[in-house]
């Protein structure tokens, strides 16, 4: 479908598995699967069926039980939290279904939080000139998301559309290879939900982001260039072309 | 949250508190730091409460309890107004009292020395042997070797028909009683000899009997000497003189008897006596240490507030925590007053435990107060020494209770914010955070007409004896800027979050923004570490301006050589004069230039305590200085002294009785009455009771047998000798009674007097530095409180690429911004604090006029510490910030 992923490997897992402290049976079982840049993933399942589990560990907050998480090549269990921040901070965008702002920053601080935590000196401040090219940014995604006429105001005073409309800017703010969302649409209407996922996946499609999102709607799944499924910890994949194929 | 049967068993209490063992005692356990954290503070904040309370209480209740053990079954007694002595030749106009069906009995108190080391004080009581019993009741201990009669009663009572003691020897020259402690003390046994100083003299007496401990044998801790009035006069060179008449009259006649008193006293023209229940001696002695105690006390509720705070912080975390889990129950039935209650008893419980913890702590922190206290009320107040712990257990358990109440009145607040969990509220986010940014305009609004109030109690004159308005102005003062302090803080942290650079960059920005985020809880932080500092703050400006004050006035006031005083007032602080012998010898010293004679006595003044002071004037024109109130010339007050009868007040008793120069002072002796003008009114520290001065010879124009009364000596050198030499030359001089006076030096004095203003502020010192550990505790709780409160907050920034070492910062920075709001606005009410302190509290409560002065070393040095000590109270909930697992963070359940 999309003649324009570049095929470059970005994330990959090898043999993952993931057991949660207390629980007897592993939530992700040997699972391995890439991601390629640019390409739109979308990872379907029941409620508790380990969607979230699989897309914290491509995003680097969380670390596997066993098996191997490499991005861009790079075993990541051997990272630092230092190293693994500045994975997360470069390369990696973040919408999820709930809590997505800091509620005592504006809209606009919001947005501008990942550039500011990216592009700072060694003395934690932010370059003036950078600053000024910051906020050309930020008004600019702003822009996109439709969002300027809202950027002083609080997320408490948005609606819940217009709060993962910020999200999203805020995911693709700093350019990440690959944007992680997870039910971005879960929390909201079926009207609001298909115009939030249009802007998401226009938003990364123009950019030539990656994203991987976790969702029950089939809307979503139509538009992704692959869907998996996860049942009983396991990797399915529901279109035509394999798992593993890509790999190979 | 089920049972078995699917249903919440809802009635069972039970089921109840099993619940409440999960739902909290377990929580502290999984955070011991947390919790130890907060009792610790509050048990330290109800200790401080409770030692400082205690301690007052001991020294009152231990003149109590002598005052009542003396005054025994005693009705009535008749003192003299001068509070000294009166002429025997009182009783022979009462004798109509026995018309009256009443008794009554002559008392003789003196305090004299004992003759060696350590020289401490101890009580003489002579009464009527023969008639006392009827007053005081004793016993006598039984001799070891013929222990016949149980408990042997003295004189008049059967059981001792002169077995333990001779009823004769009772009334042999030199033989005495003696209590208990003092017998065990000095091991003293029957018929041992021992000496003590009465006055400038030695004198031996004889033990006749040891009273055991119990009913009297209790007054004054056991440590005193009981003898037969006339055995009493002699040794104490007081004859045909006592101290009081204690009368016993059925309780209905009581009133009939003292109007028939005064009638009475109208007719003999007795004006010099006066006739009260023993029991207002303890509101005289009450009203003594009012002020001292009342300072304390105040003090003392800082430790209480910031016990309050820490407690309102912990329920409001524990609410923040379980506000989900809480809107789960709700959703599963259980009711708003169910969950109240589980939190309710929550409170109660860690309130109690703290509180608990508290007493204990309290009680030994209350020996080391004590000790404090007792030494200043010894040597400035009332001169006896007060050593044991003493107090009613109902009275510890009345102050503990009272901190109990309100630490739950403190947790009141967050706890009715648990009514308002609906069951839907474990779905949206949001804290409890009490609504401050709505009313964030009121608060400024009230503290701003707080403020207005304030500096209007402050300019209110003093009504009745105790500053009340001073002290409602500074805890108003204190509530205003409380109130202020959310408006301020929204503006400070709205201005910070634009200066980014200003802030330590995006993390700095990012803590203003949660600390602006939880506004409310960051304004009680700030609030409670202001308090802390305000109040040390300003009680370090008191202190270092009273003491300057003080140096200043003692430099030019102690200007004499040596000061000379009978060693039993020495060791006293008030009995003991000399005779006029010693005088004379003295004053032939070669080398000695002058001398200046000085009697001073405690009187009653307007039923107020008051000090007389006679001096012989002449030396000291010529001689001292002093520094005079209203400008007037110390030359011509000096002049005018000389010139027609009047006298000279302190300005501390010009203050207390609202007197100028001019008005009329009223004097009464147990001689007669003396009214003298009042020539002028000079600045002393020496009281907070405040001193007449009259010279000398207008007293003894008027009664001459008042003309040699002296209590202590300035000595003048002449020129060429120093007061070292001085003195060697007078110790020679006196040879054998060089032990029974006590000769200081010029800068001896000076540095006695700096030693007890520095004993009476030791306990001072010791609280600030308290309240400032209390409050720091406070920052570190409140730094946890937020912490736990933004966990979702931090966990999203490190997601969004803030590593660990960026997160500990924030903190930091945050701790960093509470300690120096908290020094910044603890500086300026502290400021307003101690003007309110220095020119209305201490005006009013003491009469003295203290200069301004600001120790600026020590501002830096707290508000260093403070700063420094809040970054530190950091590391806790720094560490907590890193802990949390991140995926748990972002997960919606
Ligand atoms: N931190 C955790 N600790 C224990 N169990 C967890 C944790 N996170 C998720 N689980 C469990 O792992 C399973 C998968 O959860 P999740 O990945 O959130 O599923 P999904 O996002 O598909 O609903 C669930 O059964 C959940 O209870
Ligand atoms: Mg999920």
């Amino acid at each position: 479908m999309s003649g324009k992923a570049s095929h470059k490997l970005l994330i990959q897992l090898k043999n993952v598995s993931k057991t949660y402290p207390g629980l007897r049976a592993p939530v992700l079982r040997e699972v391995d699967l890439n991601v390629m840049a640019g390409e739109c993933l979308a990872l379907m399942g029941p409620s508790g069926s380990g969607k979230s589990t699989l897309l914290n560990l491509l995003g680097a907050i969380d670390t596997p039980t066993s098996g191997q998480v490499l991005i861009n090549h790079q075993a990541i269990e051997e990272y630092s939290d230092a190293k693994l921040s500045r994975l997360r901070r470069n390369a990696i965008g973040f919408v999820f279904q709930l809590f997505n702002l800091l509620p005592t920053l504006t809209v606009w601080e919001n947005v501008m939080l990942p550039l500011q935590l990216k592009g700072k000196t060694a003395m934690g401040l932010v370059k003036r000139s950078d600053s000024m090219a910051f906020e050309e940014k930020v008004e600019a995604m702003l822009e996109q998301v439709q969002m300027s006429s809202r950027a002083q105001a609080y997320p408490s005073q948005l609606s819940g559309g217009e709060m993962q409309r910020v999200a999203i800017a805020r995911a693709l703010i700093h350019e990440p290879q690959l944007v992680i969302a997870d039910e971005p649409t879960g929390n909201l209407d079926a009207e609001n939900g298909a115009r939030v996922l249009a802007l998401l996946t226009d938003l990364v499609r123009q950019r030539g982001t990656a994203l991987v999102v976790a969702t029950h709607s089939t809307d979503c799944a139509a538009i992704a260039n692959r869907v998996f499924t996860l049942k009983n910890g396991l990797l399915e994949s529901c279109s035509g072309v394999s798992t593993a194929g890509l790999s190979r | 949250m089920s049972d078995s049967s699917g249903k919440v068993r809802l009635n069972s209490w039970t089921w109840l508190f099993w619940l409440f063992g999960r739902f909290f005692v377990r929580a502290w356990l999984r955070q011991p730091a947390q919790t130890i954290l907060t009792f610790t503070g509050i048990a330290l904040g109800v200790a401080v409460f409770l030692a400082i309370n205690l301690a007052n209480e001991s020294v009152l209740q231990q003149f109590r309890s002598t005052v009542d053990r003396v005054a025994g079954t005693t009705s009535l007694q008749v003192l003299p107004t001068n509070m000294s002595d009166m002429p025997d030749s009182v009783l022979d106009q009462l004798t109509w009292l026995w018309d009256q069906g009443a008794n009554f009995t002559p008392v003789l108190e003196d305090m004299v020395v004992w003759a060696e080391p350590p020289y401490t004080g101890v009580q003489v009581l002579g009464v009527d042997m023969l008639a006392d019993s009827a007053f005081r009741a004793y016993s006598i201990k039984p001799r070891a070797e013929r222990a016949r009669s149980p408990d042997p009663m003295l004189p008049g009572s059967a059981g001792n028909s002169g077995n333990s003691v001779s009823a004769l020897g009772l009334f042999a020259q030199g033989h005495v009683l003696v209590g208990q402690t003092l017998a065990d003390k000095y091991h003293l046994a029957e018929g041992q000899s021992f000496r003590v100083l009465v006055d400038d003299r030695q004198v031996a007496l004889v033990v006749e009997g040891i009273i055991e401990p119990g009913r009297l044998g209790k007054a004054y801790g056991g440590q005193f000497i009981l003898a037969d009035l006339s055995v009493a006069q002699a040794m104490l060179n007081r004859p045909g003189r006592i101290t009081r008449v204690d009368i016993l009259a059925a309780e209905p006649k009581v009133h009939g008897l003292m109007r028939r008193f005064a009638t009475e006293q109208e007719k003999a023209g007795l004006k010099y006596v006066h006739m009260q229940r023993p029991e207002r001696r303890n509101q005289q002695v009450a009203l003594m240490l009012e002020s001292f105690q009342m300072n304390l006390t105040a003090l003392s509720f800082v430790g209480l507030l910031v016990g309050m705070f820490l407690i309102y912080n912990a329920t409001s975390i524990s609410v923040i925590q379980r506000r989900s889990e809480l809107a789960t129950l709700r959703a599963l039935g259980f009711n708003r007053w169910q969950i109240l209650l589980m939190f309710g008893v929550q409170v109660a419980l860690f309130g109690f435990l703290g509180v608990a913890m508290g007493a204990v702590m309290g009680v030994l922190m209350a020996k080391g107060a004590l000790a404090a206290v007792s030494m200043t009320v010894e040597t400035v107040y009332a001169g006896s020494q007060v050593s044991r712990l003493s107090f009613d257990p109902s009275y510890l358990f009345f102050i503990a209770a009272m901190g109990w109440l309100a630490t739950m009145a403190a947790a009141a607040f967050p706890i009715a914010e648990v009514l308002q969990v609906s069951p839907a509220a474990g779905t949206r986010q949001g804290s409890f955070e009490p609504r401050v940014n709505a009313v964030l305009k009121w608060l400024g609004l009230g503290g701003v007409l707080l403020g207005l109030l304030a500096f209007w109690f402050a300019l209110q004159p003093l009504y009745g004896t105790v500053p009340w308005f001073g002290y409602a102005a500074a805890l108003f003062s204190v509530l205003a800027a409380a109130l202020m302090i959310p408006y301020v803080l929204h503006y400070v942290f709205k201005w910070l979050s634009h200066h980014s650079r200003l802030v330590f960059g995006v993390e700095g920005k990012l803590a203003v923004a949660l600390l602006q985020g939880a506004l409310g809880r960051t304004s009680m932080a700030v609030a409670s570490l202001m308090v802390a500092i305000a109040m040390t703050i300003s009680l370090s400006v008191m202190i270092g301006s009273f003491r300057q004050t003080v140096v200043d006035w003692v430099n030019q006031s102690i200007q004499a050589d040596l000061f000379i005083q009978p060693a039993t007032r020495f060791r006293s602080h008030q009995s003991g004069a000399f005779s006029s012998q010693v005088v004379d010898l003295i004053k032939a010293t070669d080398g000695v230039a002058d001398v200046d004679r000085f009697f001073q006595d405690k009187i009653e003044y307007n039923n107020r305590p008051a000090f007389l002071g006679i001096s012989d004037m002449d030396v000291f024109s010529r001689r001292g200085r002093l520094t005079m109130v209203d400008e007037a010339a110390f030359d011509d007050v000096m002049a005018m002294l000389k010139a027609k009868p009047s006298c000279l007040v302190t300005e501390s008793f010009a203050y207390k009785h609202r007197l100028h120069a001019g008005d009329t002072v009223r004097l009464q002796f147990a001689e007669g009455p003396l009214s003298l003008p009042v020539a002028g009114v000079y600045r002393d520290y020496t009281s907070e009771h405040g001193f007449v001065i009259v010279p000398r010879r207008w007293v003894a124009a008027r009664y001459p047998a008042m003309a040699n009364r002296v209590t202590s000596l300035a000595v003048f050198a002449q020129p060429g000798l120093n007061s070292q030499q001085l003195r060697d030359r007078i110790e020679a001089n006196l040879s054998g009674r060089k032990a029974m006076l006590s000769i200081q030096t010029n800068q001896a004095l000076r540095q006695e007097v700096l030693t007890i203003f520095d004993n009476t502020f030791a306990i001072t010192y010791a609280l600030h530095l308290i309240s400032i550990a209390i409050a720091l505790l406070a920052v570190a709780n409140t730094l946890v409180a937020l912490v736990l409160d933004a966990r979702r907050q931090l966990g999203l920034i490190h997601i969004l690429g803030a590593n660990r070492r960026q997160l500990i910062k924030m903190v930091f920075v945050q701790g960093g911004w509470l300690g120096l709001l908290g020094c910044a606005t603890g500086l300026a009410v502290g400021f307003v604090l101690s003007a309110l302190l220095i020119f209305v509290i201490n005006k009013q409560s003491f009469g003295w006029t203290i200069h301004y002065r600001i120790p600026w070393l020590f501002l830096i040095e707290t508000c260093g510490l403070v700063m420094a000590a809040s970054v530190i109270a950091a590391l806790l909930p720094a560490r907590l910030a890193v802990k949390t697992y991140a995926p748990e963070l972002v997960r919606h359940e």
